[in-house]
């Protein structure tokens, strides 16, 4: 799960030529689809992730990538985490 | 009435119940074992009748609990073989058993120069612990290698490693992520003949045979409640008994005391030395429920049965294309560990569930032992004594299934 969103973030252009803010109010819109399920409003590949919020063990792995995306965004250098806790 | 093997699923209730529109198939006993009625009424005949706060109670309920926990205590000493109940410590479990000998016994014993020599395939609850007293002492740290996906101990370079300045082996009876089976009389007896006390991790194999501390030879074994069909909260730290009267207290409180002034006190000698406070003596009579339910199966029968059903999964499996099996081809404890390249074990895991099978996908806290074999995580079948082999044929069919999905 992590590979592919990883994969459909790097490959897909998703955050290409955004601005910071945009790719920070894109992933708000992905984390509400995984949480929720709640599809997004425009046509987007991002609504392939809906299914997701069925397996709230997985969201993790979901937005895993992102975390790393957006912490380098932030120029955040600790190791990007999607864990409060170890398991 | 002592359960039997025809009816054995009957004692479980929490087996009988649907998943994800399946009947359960619970392959997760590694993690935790499910809990038999004998189990869970003698829980709740303790708390319904004669709980009380146990030790110097002088009415009737602290009498009856205490000779509750104390008798619990006798029916573990018997379950091990050890030679007195006072080498029966009751703890929160395994890891507590081992951060206690580590803490304890390491302040006290280890020094600049001394080696606590361990194995590659120890679970991190065999490994932190002695990072933390090698720490605080000065001590190092030493790994008996893993011969690869196999699993087994190389023990080719062992005499290289046992050296005198050894001063404890700690190792694993059971491996929890290969089913290894190590040789723990002999690794015993080895560290004895250079001086080394030893440190055995029985988690993963307490509950699916018969161990014998005197056959074994060990100085210190540590087990879990929960993972021999009892509760959780409740383990056991079997010591040798001149071992642990010359140990130091591991946590200070009461219970523990003999004398206390109000700047020094003395210590009673094992096992309440080591219960500091309130012990958890409800839990303990629910695991000295356990020990009888599987006597009344026979440990050994216990031991072949689960080794088959390892055995069955382990000899399906294989014959899936693409499929890394990793452990023992040959004797192995209850369990079977795999990864599919390509398909993530957390993937496998929730697909499964999706077919109401419980297995565990991950690197089941032995991160250096994944990092040796080059692995970031596996998928973990691990069998009970209420298992079958048409859940076997149930894990294979979804596992197939899964892997047609990801065309791995």
């Amino acid at each position: 799960m992590c590979h592919f969103t990883g994969q459909r973030l790097a490959d897909d252009h998703q955050l290409k030529g955004k601005t910071a803010a945009e790719a920070e109010k894109l992933y708000k819109e992905f984390h509400e689809i995984v949480t929720t399920g709640k599809e997004p409003e425009e046509i987007s590949d991002l609504g392939a992730f809906a299914g997701v919020h069925a397996f709230p063990a997985r969201i993790k792995c979901a937005t895993l990538s992102w975390h790393a995306a957006l912490n380098a965004l932030r120029g955040d250098v600790a190791p990007a985490t999607t864990e409060s806790h170890t398991d | 009435m002592p359960p039997t093997w025809a009816r054995i699923r009957e004692q479980f209730p929490i087996l009988d119940q649907q998943v994800n529109g399946h009947p359960l198939v619970y392959l997760d006993n590694a993690a935790t074992t499910q809990k038999p009625n004998s189990v869970i009424a003698a829980l709740d005949r303790f708390y319904a009748r004669d709980n009380s706060n146990v030790h110097r109670g002088l009415h009737a309920l602290s009498m009856r609990a205490t000779d509750d926990y104390e008798g619990a205590r006798a029916r573990v000493r018997a379950f091990v073989n050890a030679e007195a109940s006072e080498e029966i410590v009751f703890t929160r479990g395994t890891t507590e058993s081992i951060n206690l000998v580590a803490a304890s016994w390491g302040s006290a014993n280890l020094k600049k120069g001394d080696v606590i020599l361990l194995t590659e395939m120890e679970h991190h609850s065999n490994i932190v612990p002695w990072q933390l007293i090698a720490k605080k002492t000065g001590a190092t740290l030493r790994y008996v290698p893993v011969t690869g996906d196999d699993g087994l101990l190389d023990l080719s370079g062992l005499d290289r490693l046992l050296t005198p300045e050894v001063k404890v082996f700690a190792f694993t009876h059971v491996s929890n992520t290969l089913g290894t089976i190590n040789p723990a009389a002999e690794l015993c007896a080895r560290a004895r003949s250079v001086g080394a006390i030893t440190v055995v991790d029985a988690a993963q194999s307490i509950g699916h045979m018969a161990v014998d501390v005197k056959a074994m030879g060990c100085d210190f074994l540590a087990f879990s409640g929960h993972k021999m069909a009892s509760v959780t909260g409740i383990g056991v730290l079997y010591g040798r008994r001149s071992l642990l009267d010359s140990m130091p207290p591991y946590q200070g409180g009461g219970g523990m005391i003999s004398v206390v002034d109000f700047y020094e006190s003395r210590w009673k000698p094992s096992p309440e030395r080591f219960e500091a406070g309130t012990p958890n003596f409800g839990d303990a009579v629910a695991l000295g429920a356990s020990c009888d339910f599987l006597d009344s199966l026979g440990r050994e029968e216990i031991r072949l049965h689960d080794g088959a059903l390892a055995k069955e999964a382990h000899d399906k499996l294989a014959e899936i294309p693409g499929i890394r099996i990793i452990g023992p081809k040959g004797e192995r404890g209850g369990l079977v560990s795999f990864a599919f390249s390509g398909v993530h074990a957390h993937d496998v895991v929730t697909f499964a569930d999706e077919d109401g099978i419980a297995l565990r996908g991950g690197h089941h806290c032995n991160q250096p032992l994944m990092k040796r074999l080059g692995l970031t995580s596996t998928v973990r079948a691990s069998f009970y004594v209420y298992n079958e082999s048409r859940e076997v044929d149930a894990l294979v069919a979804s596992m197939r299934r899964t892997i047609k999905f990801f065309g791995a």
